[in-house]
C-alpha cells in the first residue's frame, strides 16, 4: 500500500489517494478546521450491473435498504449514538453509503464498513422492506420531476436500464428473495469494487489506518472463486433515430413541463473524461445558459415558468446524456424553440466570441464546489467514475479546454439531436396538440 | 459605530449599528473560498406590499440602468469569476424580507490582477440591482412589468405540482385564517398597479430596515470597507436616525377545536399533514426545547414517528415532523395510502402522548441530543444557517447564537420537553387524497 499525495496550488487543496488490500480505493481530502466532515462509500452495485442474467433493477436498492437492519436493530441508531448521521442512495452505476459526522469521524468507520460488509437480515426484515419500498415507489409516482426524468430518459434510449426506475415495480419488488440478494451482497460487496471517500478535519495516517483495522475485520476476502463476473455495459447505446421522440403523461398539476433527453454519443475509441464533461458544460452554457439570446428570448415569449429552467449535464462512466427541463404554458412550443436553439448552436464562431466568459463562470464554479467537504466528495466521487487521478484534473481540464476543442466535442457528442421529450400535462391537457 | 445588544461570539456573525436604521453583520470564515455579500431590507408583512415586494425584486434583475437587460447583467456577473447572484424574498415571523445576495471568490483564488478590483465591483453590483433599477422615463419598463407579473403568477401556481408543499401550504392557511406567503397572492399581483411601484421601491430603501451581511474568507480591510460604503448607498433616500425595534406578535387562535378537512386532488399517494400551535419561543432555552421536542418526535431518524409509523406499522416511506418555534406552528407530514388514514392519525397521536407522558428511553434521549449536538456543531461552516440563525435573532428579539444553543441542549431537561409536548393544541388535519381507491374518509 502506498499512500500519494496529489496538490492543487490554485484551490490551496490536497488530496491523498490509496489502494488497500483487496483492491479497496482510498480518497481523502482533509481540511483542517472544518466543523463537518462526510465520509462515503460508493459500492459498484448499481441498476446497471448484471448477475445471473439479471439486471440491477430493484435489487440494488433493496439492498441498501436491507443492510441498514441488523439483528441487533437500525444501524442508523447507533451511528446516531456517535453524532453521526448516515443516509444511502441507489443510481445507475453504484450505491452510496454517506456518513456525516464532527470531528472523530474514524470512529465511525468500523460501523460504516459492518454496514456494507455484514449482510444479515431476516426474512421477516425482507417482508418488511418491501412494504416501504412499495411506499416509496408510490410517493414518486406523484413526483412530476421524477415521472418526467425517467419518461424521458424511455424516450430517448428506449427499454435500457438507464431509463428504469432505480426501485422497480412493486411485482419485481416481490420477487425478490433472500437466496438472490445474498449472493448479489457476496458478489458485489467486496473491497476491490468499493471506493471510499473522505473529505472534512481528520489526521490522514490515523484515518488510513482505521479503514486497515476494518477492513480485515468485516470485508469479505477476494476469492476469485466467489467473485461473479460483473457485467456493467460499455456504452448505453442511445435511439439512433435523427428525430426526437415524444410521449405526454397527464398528472395534476397546474404548469405543464418539458424534460428533453439528449444522449452524447462517443465515437469509436472515446471514453467519457472530464474534459468531455466540461465541454459539454460550457456548450451548454454557450448555447441555452441565462446570458445567451436563445433562452431570453424563451422567457420573454412567455415559454419559461419564473425560474423554471435548467440545462444539466449528466455524466457517469457508462453513458453521459443533457438534460434541460422547464416549467411552461405551451410545452411545444417550448420544445420547438428549445430544438430551434440547439440546431443553431453548431456555429464555430459563436463559440469564439464566448468562451471566455463562459470558462471564466465555470472557473469560479468549480473553486466553489471545493467550498465544503460534501462538495469535494462530490466532485472526488465524480472524477474517480469518469478515469480521473482526482478532483483537481476538473481545474486542469478546464484550462486546456479551448473553443475549437470545445465546439468539436458539442457537435459531435449532441449533433444528431436525437433526443426523447417527456412532456407532463396538467389534467385538461387536451389543449397542447402534440407533433 | 457602536454594538448591538444581540452580538455574540466568533462562531456567529459579528453585528455592528452604524445609524439610521443601517446594519452590518460579518462573520470570517478562512476555509471558505468565497465572499458572500447579502442585503437584506426587512418591513413588517403587510398584504399586498408583500406581492409588490416580491415583484419589484424581481426586477431588479431583469436590468439595472448600467446593464439594461438580463443578458447584460448576467454576462456582467460571468466575469466576475462566475460569481452568484440572486434575488428573493421570504417571511420569518410577521416580517417580510428582501434580498439580493452575491458571491464572489476571494482573491486568494483569483489572477493576481483581479485580486483588489473583484469585491468593490461585486458590491456594486449588489448596489445596482438592489437600488438602481432600469427605469424609463422615471418608470419601470411596462414589458418587463408585464414579464415579471406573469413569472410571480406561474411561480405561486407552480406550488401545485408539489403535493405535499401544497398540503403544507393548505395546512398552515387554515391555522392561521390567511395566506401568509412571501411572493404574495395570484390576485395580488393580478391587481398591482404599475404606477405605485416606482414608489414602493423609493418607500422600501427609505423605510426598511437594512441589513448588510459580509461572510466568508473576509479581511477586516473589507468589514471596513464595507461598513463606510453601504451608509453612503442610502445617504440620498432620506432615511430617519433610528428605527423602531421589532414588534413579535404571538398569533392568537380564534378556535379551540381541531379541524379536520379533506381534499381529493388526483394523488397517487395520499398527503396528511397535521397542524399544531405551540406558544412562541419567549427565549433561547423555550426555542431549543421546541428543536428538541421536533427530533423526538419526526424530525430524526431516532424519532417516535419513523420507528412507529415506517419500521413497526410500515404505513408509510415519508414521515417527518417541523416546528417553526418564532411562529409557534408544529406540523406532522406523512405520504400515506388513502385506507390508512385512522391508522396514520392513530400513530401520530401516540407518538405525541408517549412524549406528553414522558415515555421516553434513556437511550432514545441520548441519540437524539448527539443527533442534535452534531447538527448544531455543523452549523459552525454553513454561512446561509448561521446568516437565518442571525435574522431570527431580529425577529424573535432574543439572541440566537451557536454556543448558547449548545448549552441549552446539554443542559436542557426531559421534563422541559415534555412540558412543551404538553402545550402543543391540534388544530387542523389536512388530508390530501386521491380518487383511485374505493376506501372511504370520514
Amino acid at each position: 500500500m502506498s499512500l500519494q499525495r496529489h496538490y492543487c496550488g490554485k484551490l490551496d487543496e490536497e488530496l491523498y489517494t490509496a489502494t488497500l488490500s483487496g483492491g479497496f480505493e482510498l480518497w481523502m481530502m482533509p481540511k483542517k478546521g472544518a466543523r463537518q466532515t462526510v465520509a462515503q462509500l460508493s459500492v459498484a452495485s448499481g441498476v446497471i450491473h448484471q448477475m445471473e442474467g439479471r439486471y440491477g433493477v430493484g435489487v440494488a436498492h433493496m439492498l441498501e435498504h436491507l443492510l441498514f437492519e441488523k439483528p441487533e436493530g437500525e444501524i442508523a441508531q447507533r451511528f446516531a449514538d456517535l453524532g453521526g448521521d448516515i443516509n444511502a442512495s441507489t443510481g445507475l452505476e453504484g450505491t452510496e453509503y454517506v456518513l456525516t459526522c464532527g470531528v472523530g469521524v474514524e470512529e465511525c468507520v468500523p460501523l460504516l464498513f459492518e454496514l456494507v460488509f455484514d449482510g444479515r437480515w431476516t426474512e421477516e426484515r425482507l417482508d418488511r422492506e418491501r412494504e416501504i419500498i412499495a411506499s416509496e415507489i408510490g410517493l414518486y409516482g406523484d413526483d412530476p420531476e421524477w415521472v418526467g426524468y425517467y419518461s424521458s430518459l424511455s424516450n430517448a434510449y428506449g427499454n435500457h436500464p438507464i431509463a428504469w426506475e432505480i426501485a422497480g415495480d412493486q411485482s419485481l419488488v416481490e420477487t425478490l428473495d433472500t437466496g438472490f440478494l445474498q449472493r448479489w451482497h457476496q458478489t458485489f460487496y467486496r473491497p476491490n469494487n468499493i471506493a471510499f471517500f473522505v473529505a472534512g478535519d481528520f489526521e490522514v495516517r490515523g484515518f488510513l489506518s482505521a479503514c486497515e483495522t476494518a477492513l480485515r475485520q468485516y470485508a469479505l476476502p477476494c476469492s476469485p472463486r466467489g467473485m461473479e463476473l460483473i457485467n456493467p455495459l460499455s456504452e448505453c447505446p442511445p435511439c439512433q433515430d435523427a428525430t426526437e421522440k415524444w410521449a405526454s403523461i397527464e398528472l395534476p398539476i397546474r404548469n405543464a413541463q418539458v424534460f428533453i433527453a439528449l444522449p452524447d454519443l462517443l465515437t469509436a475509441g472515446e471514453g467519457r473524461n472530464v474534459q468531455r464533461e466540461l465541454a459539454l458544460e460550457l456548450s451548454l452554457d454557450m448555447v441555452l445558459g441565462p446570458t445567451c439570446d436563445a433562452y431570453v428570448a424563451l422567457y420573454e415569449a412567455g415559454l419559461v415558468a419564473g425560474d423554471t429552467f435548467a440545462a444539466d449535464v449528466c455524466m457517469e462512466s457508462t453513458c453521459g446524456f443533457l438534460l434541460i427541463s422547464a416549467e411552461t404554458a405551451d410545452p411545444q412550443a417550448f420544445t420547438r424553440e428549445t430544438f430551434d436553439a440547439l440546431s443553431h448552436s453548431f456555429r464555430r464562431a459563436d463559440f469564439e466570441g464566448d468562451i471566455d466568459r463562459a470558462k471564466k463562470k465555470m472557473y469560479g464554479q468549480l473553486v466553489r464546489s471545493f467550498e465544503t467537504p460534501e462538495g469535494c466528495v462530490h466532485l472526488m466521487e465524480a472524477a474517480r467514475q469518469l478515469g480521473a487521478s482526482g478532483p483537481f484534473d476538473y481545474m486542469e481540464a478546464l484550462d486546456t479546454l479551448t473553443s475549437e476543442g470545445v465546439f468539436d466535442q458539442w457537435k459531435q457528442g449532441v449533433g444528431h439531436l436525437g433526443g426523447g421529450v417527456a412532456l407532463i400535462l396538467p389534467p385538461r391537457g387536451g389543449q397542447y396538440e402534440l407533433k | 459605530m457602536k454594538r448591538i445588544g444581540y452580538t455574540s461570539s466568533s462562531d456567529n456573525f459579528h453585528d455592528l449599528y452604524l445609524g439610521h436604521g443601517i446594519y452590518i453583520h460579518w462573520l470570517r470564515n478562512t476555509l471558505c473560498k468565497t465572499i458572500r455579500l447579502d442585503l437584506i431590507l426587512s418591513q413588517a408583512f403587510r398584504r399586498p406590499d408583500n406581492a409588490y415586494g416580491a415583484l419589484v425584486s424581481r426586477l431588479g434583475e431583469r436590468g439595472t440602468i448600467a446593464f439594461p437587460s438580463m443578458q447584460e447583467l448576467g454576462r456582467a456577473v460571468d466575469h466576475l469569476y462566475g460569481a452568484f447572484l440572486s434575488t428573493d424574498v421570504s417571511v420569518l415571523g410577521n416580517r417580510h424580507f428582501s434580498h439580493v445576495s452575491l458571491e464572489v471568490l476571494a482573491p486568494k483564488h483569483v489572477e493576481k490582477s483581479d485580486c483588489s478590483g473583484l469585491l468593490l465591483s461585486a458590491l456594486d453590483m449588489v448596489r445596482q440591482v438592489a437600488m438602481e433599477p432600469l427605469r424609463e422615463d422615471g418608470e419601470y419598463r411596462e414589458r418587463y412589468v408585464l414579464e415579471e407579473k406573469r413569472s410571480l403568477r406561474e411561480q405561486i401556481i407552480s406550488l401545485y405540482s408539489d403535493k405535499m408543499a401544497y398540503a403544507l401550504r393548505r395546512c398552515a392557511d387554515e391555522i392561521s385564517g390567511a395566506r401568509v406567503s412571501s411572493l404574495g397572492n395570484e390576485e395580488d399581483i393580478e391587481e398591482i398597479d404599475a404606477g405605485r411601484l416606482v414608489a414602493f421601491h423609493r418607500d422600501l430603501l427609505r423605510e426598511s430596515e437594512v441589513h448588510f451581511y459580509i461572510s466568508g474568507h473576509i479581511s477586516a480591510r473589507d468589514v471596513i470597507a464595507v461598513s463606510r460604503q453601504i451608509p453612503l448607498w442610502f445617504k440620498a433616500t432620506g432615511r430617519a436616525e433610528e428605527k423602531g425595534k421589532y414588534q413579535t406578535e404571538t398569533p392568537m387562535a380564534d378556535t379551540h377545536s381541531v379541524r379536520h378537512l379533506f381534499e381529493c386532488g388526483q394523488v397517487k399517494q395520499s398527503k396528511l399533514i397535521y397542524g399544531f400551535e405551540v406558544p412562541v419561543a419567549q427565549d433561547l432555552r423555550s426555542y431549543v426545547a421546541l428543536l428538541v421536542l421536533n427530533a423526538l418526535l419526526g424530525g430524526e431518524i431516532t424519532s417516535f414517528l419513523y420507528r412507529y409509523m415506517r419500521e413497526d406499522k410500515r404505513l408509510c416511506y415519508f414521515i417527518e415532523s417541523q416546528v417553526d418555534p418564532l411562529l409557534g406552528r408544529a406540523y406532522v407530514l406523512a405520504s400515506v395510502e388513502r385506507e390508512d388514514y385512522h391508522s396514520a392519525l392513530e400513530e401520530i397521536n401516540r407518538g405525541i402522548d408517549d412524549l406528553k407522558g414522558g415515555r421516553i428511553m434513556l437511550k432514545e434521549w441520548t441519540r437524539t441530543m448527539a443527533l442534535l449536538g452534531h447538527r448544531i456543531a455543523a452549523l459552525r461552516d454553513d454561512r446561509d444557517a448561521l446568516q437565518r440563525m442571525n435574522i431570527r435573532s431580529l425577529v424573535s428579539g432574543f439572541p440566537i447564537t451557536l454556543g448558547e444553543m449548545e448549552y441549552h441542549l446539554s443542559s436542557i431537561r426531559l421534563e422541559e420537553v415534555v412540558h412543551c409536548a404538553r402545550t402543543m393544541t391540534p388544530r387542523v388535519v389536512y388530508f390530501l387524497y386521491g380518487d383511485q381507491s374505493e376506501a372511504t374518509v370520514n
